[in-house]
């Protein structure tokens, strides 16, 4: 059994080591749906490229065996994953651009927009063409049980630079999520950093979510974090409080999944265990509270 | 003296319990990916085999949730047999990957695909592009639906667990005696105990391959007033046609609507008509257009039925029975899918007894 959970347990572990940290971004800037509204403008950009393929006289891609030998024949290899990277860094735009001074429109609003009316332009093109009804179930619902060996050293390198540009800049991108006010008083182009913080994260949540699905990258990135706002306020301890909650989470997932005469799916396991582990930090908080351990 | 039993109960119980491991080593583990495919092993293999099915009855076969037990089944496997046609695309490859077995790799002689020799429909001819819906260019792959398939099946597995079991000669006679019951029960089934006696004499009754050539040339009921004339002068009283086959007679050429493309072996065994689907294209839900369409369809040709899968929303259905009047039949395409349908033959004939039924209303 062992053998066959390395592999989706290596790519929990590199999704969770990226997840946790963007996830601390993603609460403290309150925008909780942001990787549902990238994850399916993501996909719809795939389920675009479905249609306009065939248009194009493009054959779909054979990924057995692709012969990639001129920059021609290399995007229409990747004609469908660029297309979804493209999407996603126009949602990156948008939620950059949509930021109001004044927080006239709550950005939330903004993103639960972009996230339905992508959904629905999907559903629509769909309508027109099929077998992308597959595609994208499989990019939305994923599946981590399927993960191979090739999956976890790609999210491994895209994951490693991201967080090496992200530790870079760590400063920057703190001072906005923290306070935007303030950091537009000290003169940063809010915009621009806004832009690069959105374009990272869909790089990494189209990975996560193509592998892993919606339900499961969700609750990597946003559970562990609540747990451990209630614990901590400095950065560095909320994020390896967050890393351990998770590695937990996972270990406990897995095994779950595992128990029985017939076992269980494994990604409604992972996040039925973080929800418990969220109850249970609740109640420790409370006890805490109660016994004065916590200003 | 006391002793004297004890140790002798203890050394009977040893050696049951030796045997029975012995007995437990002689089976084959086979995993099949839909519980049709399991109960037609489970018919032929009998005691030599333990079978497990990846799908469970009553879901749409082209999508599954993975458990990691499946790829524990699968390591221990002997035998991996598939439905073939693309039906398992989405999660065959990477269960079979995930097992680390080399015996069920593609090509393997552990690794059956059970539409090797069957009666195809529905080969797409031309390139097959998406415009077209979730065509499978492979042909259609709910084959099982036609008896005269699951016949071909239960040959292909009796084969194929034959050469698992080569070296012991005495399993093997047991396969073909399984295989040849089981398909005395299809025989049964769809023409009635009473023809195949007919065909097949004093003769076991270990086929009625005859009947079935004449089926497939639609020479059936040429056959059986032939028959009959001959036992007429021989003073004897007549045959007719039963099962399946004789319920089914009065509604042949009669046309009816599918939600799925998935009725067309059955359609095309019984001589039913499958004048519309109610998706638009293959795996597309249903329009709002395309329902309208199905309508005005059905109230111009006064078509009589609609069969749809049990795991389809009764939705799309619903409205067009209250719009026509048409009456709906839900039935299940997998064992284990109704508490009725317990074996490949019962799935079958439920099919035909809730067909048959609803028509006569």
């Amino acid at each position: 059994m062992l053998d066959v959970l390395m592999y989706p347990f290596l790519a929990c572990l590199v999704i969770t080591a990226l997840h946790c940290y963007m996830g601390l971004h993603v609460v403290k800037r309150g925008v909780i749906f942001v990787d549902l509204a990238l994850a399916q403008t993501a996909a719809l950009g795939g389920v675009l490229a479905l249609l306009l393929m065939p248009i194009l006289g493009m054959e779909a891609p054979d990924h057995d065996a692709v012969a990639v030998r001129s920059f021609a024949g290399f995007l229409q290899a990747h004609f469908p994953y660029i297309l979804t990277l493209a999407f996603a860094f126009l949602a990156a735009a948008l939620f950059a651009l949509s930021r109001f001074r004044d927080e006239r429109v709550p950005h939330e609003a903004i993103i639960g927009i972009v996230y339905v009316v992508s959904a629905a332009l999907a559903v629509l093109i769909l309508s027109k063409a099929p077998h992308g009804h597959e595609k994208m179930e499989e990019m939305l619902v994923g599946n981590i049980l399927f993960a191979n060996g090739s999956d976890v050293l790609k999210i491994f390198l895209l994951y490693f630079v991201l967080g090496v540009v992200h530790f870079f800049f760590r400063k920057k991108f703190f001072a906005i999520s923290d306070d935007v006010k303030r950091a537009e008083q000290a003169g940063m182009s809010v915009r621009w950093w806004d832009f690069l913080f959105y374009a990272s994260f869909g790089l990494m949540v189209t990975q996560s979510v193509g592998i892993a699905g919606v339900l499961v990258v969700f609750s990597f990135l946003i559970i562990p974090n609540v747990c451990a706002l209630m614990f901590f306020r400095r950065f560095i301890y909320q994020l390896l409080f967050g890393w351990g909650v998770s590695f937990i989470a996972i270990v406990a997932g897995l095994w779950f999944s595992t128990t029985g005469q017939e076992g269980y799916p494994v990604g409604p396991s992972l996040v039925g265990v973080f929800g418990l582990i969220l109850v249970l930090c609740v109640f420790a908080r409370l006890g805490f509270a109660k016994l004065g351990w916590l200003k | 003296m006391k002793n004297k039993y004890l140790c002798l109960l203890v050394i009977g119980l040893l050696v049951i319990g030796l045997l029975n491991i012995w007995a437990e080593e002689k089976k084959l583990n086979v995993v099949t990916t839909t519980t049709d495919l399991k109960s037609i092993t489970e018919s032929i293999g009998g005691d030599f085999v333990n079978v497990k099915s990846v799908c469970q009855g009553g879901q749409d076969p082209h999508f599954i949730q993975a458990k990691p037990v499946f790829m524990t089944w699968a390591r221990d496997a002997d035998l991996w047999i598939r439905i073939g046609r693309e039906l398992e695309v989405g999660y065959e490859a990477p269960i079979l990957e995930g097992s680390r077995n080399p015996k069920i790799k593609v090509g393997e002689t552990g690794h059956l695909d059970a539409s090797e020799h069957i009666l195809l429909l529905e080969v797409p001819t031309k390139q097959v592009d998406r415009s077209m819906g979730d065509v499978h260019p492979l042909g259609n792959p709910h084959y099982w639906l036609d008896p005269y398939n699951g016949r071909i099946i239960a040959k292909s597995i009796a084969e194929r667990l034959k050469k698992l079991l080569a070296e012991n000669a005495e399993q093997c006679r047991g396969i073909d005696k399984n295989c040849n019951a089981f398909i005395k029960k299809i025989d049964e089934a769809m023409f009635g105990a009473e023809l195949v006696k007919e065909i097949s004499g004093d003769k076991p009754a270990s086929s009625a391959d005859r009947l079935w050539e004449l089926e497939l040339a639609g020479k059936l009921d040429e056959f059986i007033t032939e028959t009959n004339t001959e036992r007429k002068k021989q003073d004897k009283p007549s045959v007719t046609l039963g099962g399946w086959a004789g319920k089914m007679r009065a509604y042949r050429g009669s046309k009816i609507i599918t939600y799925h493309r998935s009725l067309s072996y059955f359609a095309n065994r019984f001589g039913l008509v499958v004048a519309e689907e109610l998706e638009p294209k293959p795996g597309i839900p249903p329009s709002p257009n395309h329902l309208v369409a199905v309508i005005k369809k059905v109230n111009e040709e006064k078509i009589k039925a609609l069969i749809m899968e049990n795991y389809y929303s009764c939705k799309a259905p619903d409205l067009i029975a209250e719009k026509t009047g048409i009456k709906i039949v839900v039935i299940t395409n997998s064992v284990g899918g109704d508490e009725s349908a317990k074996d490949y033959v019962s799935m079958i004939d439920n099919i035909i007894t809730k067909f048959v039924k609803s028509m006569e209303k």
